[in-house]
């Protein structure tokens, strides 16, 4: 049994469809990646898993029990957490309090402390700026913040949609490294990316997401040396 | 000199009530984005159960603060989870959604109504409370001393408020759901139950304004609409949203009416609130404690 399994979904926006019979598994302990351009469907995807947006058709399921039907604080509850595009942190709430609202889940609430000496372990910058509000930190800061914010609510699988998204050459490298403790630590991590060459270089597999579809899957490793990712999305 | 003086004291006592009367308003717009129309007619009704219980036991009137914060607290969390919460479903998607609104309009006229359908047009007032009329003696100064309890009302109601939205989880869940409802959900906050709560929890404040009030104030079906148009000017001046800017901005308004007549004919006073109130939407719409925020 994969923790998570997707099952042929189709998911739309009004009239506009966005995923065709899409299908995906993820095991525990993988990192798996999700790589596409822009309007492949990526994030719908995410939103579709965390129960912002219903399939039209298709089942998910988590631990083998369907949540396709489920609102998001049900799937949240069960262990899968959404760290959603462009950060989406309490802007006028601390850093503190971004963090210990992530911890609102009742499996997370009774070991919020001892979760949060962990997250400041692996974001030690997070721990100096605590008293701070979110809006005034950097954009690498508040990255670091939605990541901390997904650990707190301690999540058998963390989500991260397009996590390097606006954020210098050099952290973006901090950031993935993070992704990688974390998926050293044991947590099943779903990465969703553009940048191609970084997530699947830290990922077991991948997927690519075009026009809604998956078009290529495979070992990590494997997707890197293919001669239409290299074209298509590393530009050699 | 001292005739300022008194009026600016009673006026700053009286502003906190009108300021505690709008801090509900305040906390469910900051919560659920949504001008809450039917608070004046939820203090009105709270009003109306602080006077019967008051008249029907013959205790002390603020005992029935005992009675009237849990009533109007269930009132106000079943009228949000019952009438307002389909609205906000039906319209998922709309940050804003106008509808509610009307909704709460609908709620206005039909209690105001019902009230005066039950309880007649007539005034009703605690006649033989204790503390009708009472005058606190200041050198030859009298300060209103069922104000004086408001004030004090409004002070620690303003500041439980806000140490229960920093330092509680659900306060936080409740400021979390306020910046963002969609990434609050994405935590394992059901926006909903918080709309609920803060739902209640503003109709509750707006039974303490109405314990506070009824010993020396009126009692009748449209006594919320003098409220509602004060409430929504003090919220715009303190600053949608603001726990603290409602609390000034009644203030502000209440020192107006007190000291201006006295300079003035009274009905220029009204002249005046109205002037302030444009001038700081034009100067800082955010109001005096608002935060430049995308709402």
């Amino acid at each position: 049994m994969s923790l998570l399994e997707v099952r042929n979904i189709d998911v739309s926006y009004g009239d506009v469809q966005v995923i065709f019979d899409l299908s995906l598994k993820i095991e525990e302990g993988e990192v798996v990646s999700i790589i596409g351009g822009n309007g492949s469907g990526k994030s719908t995807l995410l939103r579709t898993i965390s129960g912002l947006m219903q399939a039209s058709a298709g089942e998910i399921s988590f631990e083998g029990k369907p949540i396709h039907r489920s609102q998001p604080e049900e799937i949240v509850e069960k262990g899968i957490i959404h760290v959603p595009e462009g950060r989406r942190l309490f802007s006028l709430m601390t850093v503190l309090d971004n963090l210990i609202v992530g911890a609102h889940n009742s499996r997370a609430r009774g070991q919020a402390a001892a979760t949060l000496e962990k997250v400041y372990e692996l974001l030690p910058r997070l721990k100096e700026r605590h008293n701070q509000i979110a809006m005034t930190l950097s954009g690498g800061e508040q990255q670091m913040v939605a990541i901390g914010r997904g650990l707190m609510s301690q999540p058998k699988l963390l989500m991260l949609d397009e996590p390097s998204l606006g954020l210098a050459p050099i952290l973006i490298k901090s950031i993935f490294e993070t992704v990688r403790q974390i998926a050293d630590q044991g947590t099943t991590v779903l990465l969703v990316e553009q940048d191609v060459r970084h997530s699947l270089s830290l990922s077991d597999r991948g997927y690519v997401l075009e026009h809604g579809r998956i078009a290529i899957e495979g070992p990590a490793s494997q997707l890197l040396d293919d001669p239409h990712i290299k074209t298509a999305y590393l530009g050699i | 000199m001292l005739y300022i003086i008194e009026d600016a004291i009673n006026g700053i006592l009286m502003g906190s009530i009108y300021g505690l009367a709008a801090l509900g308003l305040t906390l469910i717009f900051g919560v659920l984005k949504v001008i809450n129309f039917a608070h004046g007619s939820l203090l009105m009704v709270s009003m109306y159960v602080a006077y019967w219980a008051v008249t029907l036991t013959g205790l002390h009137p603020y005992i029935a603060l005992v009675l009237v914060v849990p009533v109007m607290f269930i009132f106000g969390y079943l009228l949000q989870d019952i009438v307002i919460k389909p609205i906000f479903k039906a319209e998922k998607n709309v940050r804003e959604p106008i509808t509610v609104i009307i909704v709460t309009t609908g709620v206005w006229y039909i209690l105001d109504n019902l009230t005066l359908l039950i309880f007649g047009p007539q005034y009703r007032n605690l006649e033989a409370n204790p503390l009708r009329g009472k005058m606190l003696e200041l050198g030859e100064m009298l300060i209103s001393v069922p104000k004086l309890w408001g004030f004090g009302a409004a002070v620690l109601t303003t500041l439980a408020i806000h140490l229960f939205l920093q330092r509680t989880a659900t306060g936080r869940a409740i400021r979390a759901t306020s910046l963002d409802r969609e990434a609050a959900s994405l935590m394992g906050i059901n926006a909903y139950k918080i709309y609920n709560l803060a739902f209640g929890i503003g109709t509750a404040i707006a039974g303490v304004a109405a314990v506070a009030l009824v010993p020396f104030y009126n009692v009748f079906p449209t006594v919320g609409v003098l409220f509602d148009i004060k409430c929504f000017i003090i919220v715009v001046l303190g600053g949608l949203g603001s726990i603290g800017g409602a609390l000034l901005g009644g203030i502000i308004i209440g020192l107006i009416e007190s000291v201006a007549p006295q300079f003035m004919a009274a009905t220029w006073t009204e002249a005046i609130v109205y002037g302030l109130f444009l001038l700081v939407l034009f100067v800082k719409p955010s109001g005096i404690f608002g935060v430049k925020h995308d709402w």
